[in-house]
């Protein structure tokens, strides 16, 4: 084995060390290091989140589950508004309790937007049924406008009990 | 027999078989191939730059940390949200890969490296794991480590080509047994498919503001059977993708990891963009290519990126060089 070659397997080799160590230790990420998870629990339930745009609509907000169908307002499109979509479905699915900095934090998200639209946050919750047919719900999260910012009540807060449900 | 298939006996034969095999140290390198190569690491040099500055850019919206990821979870990375210090890493991290391109400094890429993962973790710390910029860092590992080991040019150009083939196709294999160990052989399932079509569709009518199926998503959703067609495929590609280590595997293994990316695009509207631009360029002898168009030469293209040596077999080191540019074993482009 020439020594060039000899040299590139230790590398080749040490790289896979370092590699197996740190996707083992760190939940199979540590980037560029990766074992590659995507859609590896597949019919699992999945959550996102959209936004409509509820300027124009005269009645209050309702927090009310609905379907695609019967969404309320209009598309608020996140991508040219320089959101990220995933960013926001994660945001909103992993937050348990919605303290004031966590609602800060998604206001920020839609900061420019807030002194014109008032903007309503739903989480999408999608689910298999009977093993084969797609049931597909939008739960109203978060209302904002520029001044206000009202939660849907089954959200838990710091000051609610800690048996508050998700709705 | 060239050198890269000749099988040896077991133990170290084998190793030196699989090395020489991934890296073709002692295939000669003509004028055309090392262009290739000069291409190639631009291309790297260039999204490593453009993703440092995105993410830099992205980075002034985020308040808070979500999820931390590789470094976060030791270092506090928030201190590059809403900050100028983010566009300072990013504006180091472009300087270090300008020193390791013009071969100024050897450590210029695995700095950049670095710099590029404090600025992932901070980007990423909202959630989403992406792996859409991991076979463009692996290359940059693989052009960092080349760069810093090797003195001379053409075992770094080797070393990186090898290596990049290498983790491609670990990590798509690997994906794959991730499959199969999460889920189980039912992740077949043509139903889960279906699933996650409805999961996309969500993700584009939130980015776009308008919720449709395309004519693909459509057949998936309405014939299970063909659901369940379109993931055999791609798992099957997956699995096999580790064959890429070997030359002779190479066209064929990464023609069909690029056709997984298609099925992906054409079901789930997910492009991974750089990935899919930097398999098109690993998929073909594209330097041989030329040379045959170009130079008008008969020469045979049967390896991507380096055609079979037609020196020596010896197992000898190469000797030393004064410069890249008088390689014995770099050959000018010449019509046969």
């Amino acid at each position: 084995m020439t020594r060039a070659l000899q040299r590139a397997g230790r590398l080749l080799f040490g790289t896979l060390l370092v590699y197996a160590l740190l996707v083992a230790t760190h939940k199979g990420e540590f980037w560029p290091f990766s074992i590659y998870p995507m859609f590896s629990q597949a019919g699992n339930p999945f959550s996102r989140a959209v936004v409509r745009d509820v300027s124009n609509d005269a009645t209050p907000v309702e927090w009310d589950t609905t379907a695609l169908s019967s969404l309320p307002g209009q598309p608020f499109a996140l991508r040219p508004n320089g959101v990220d979509n995933i960013d926001l479905a994660n945001f909103v699915s992993k937050t348990e309790t919605w303290t004031p900095k966590r609602v800060e934090g998604l206001r920020s998200l839609f900061k420019p937007h807030l002194p014109d639209h008032k903007l309503l946050v739903m989480r999408v919750n999608g689910r298999m049924v009977e093993g084969d047919s797609v049931v597909v719900e939008f739960v109203p999260y978060v209302y904002m406008h520029a001044d206000s910012t009202a939660l849907h009540p089954n959200l838990r807060r710091p000051t609610m009990a800690t048996t508050a449900t998700h709705p | 027999m060239s050198p890269s298939t000749e099988r040896p006996q077991i133990g170290t034969g084998n190793m030196n078989w699989f090395l020489r095999s991934l890296f073709g140290f002692e295939h000669p390198t003509t004028t055309a191939e090392r262009y290739f190569f000069n291409l190639f690491e631009g291309f790297v040099a260039v999204f490593t730059v453009k993703y440092a500055w995105t993410w830099a850019t992205y980075v002034q919206q985020v308040s808070d940390v979500v999820l931390p990821l590789g470094i976060a979870n030791y270092v506090n990375v928030s201190v590059l949200f809403q900050s100028w210090t983010a566009f300072g890493v990013a504006g180091l991290l472009t300087l270090a890969v300008l020193l390791g391109w013009t071969r100024t400094w050897r450590y210029g890429y695995v700095v950049a490296l670095l710099l590029l993962h404090l600025l992932f973790a901070a980007r990423y710390s909202q959630g989403e794991i992406p792996h859409s910029s991991n076979v463009l860092g692996m290359t940059l590992l693989g052009l960092g480590l080349g760069l810093a080991v090797f003195d001379r040019e053409r075992f770094r150009r080797r070393f990186a080509l090898g290596f990049t083939y290498f983790s491609i196709g670990l990590g798509y294999t690997t994906a794959a047994a991730c499959k199969l160990i999460g889920t189980g052989p039912h992740w077949l399932d043509g139903h889960h498919l279906q699933i996650w079509i409805y999961e996309k569709s969500i993700d584009v009518f939130a980015a776009t503001g308008s919720f449709n199926f395309t004519f693909v998503q459509s057949l998936a959703l309405d014939y299970y059977w063909i659901a369940t067609l379109f993931l055999t495929i791609g798992i099957v590609s997956e699995l096999l993708a580790f064959l890429m280590w070997w030359p002779r595997f190479r066209i064929p293994m990464v023609l069909a990891v690029l056709g997984l990316h298609a099925g992906i695009y054409a079901s789930m509207r997910i492009v991974f963009s750089v990935t899919t631009v930097e398999l098109i360029l690993l998929a073909l002898p594209w330097a041989c290519i030329a040379e045959r168009i170009f130079a008008r030469s008969n020469v045979e293209c049967p390896l991507p990126h380096f055609r079979s040596p037609d020196t020596s077999d010896k197992e000898e080191d190469f000797p030393p060089v004064p410069s890249s540019s008088t390689d014995p074993n770099e050959r000018p482009l010449q019509p046969a």
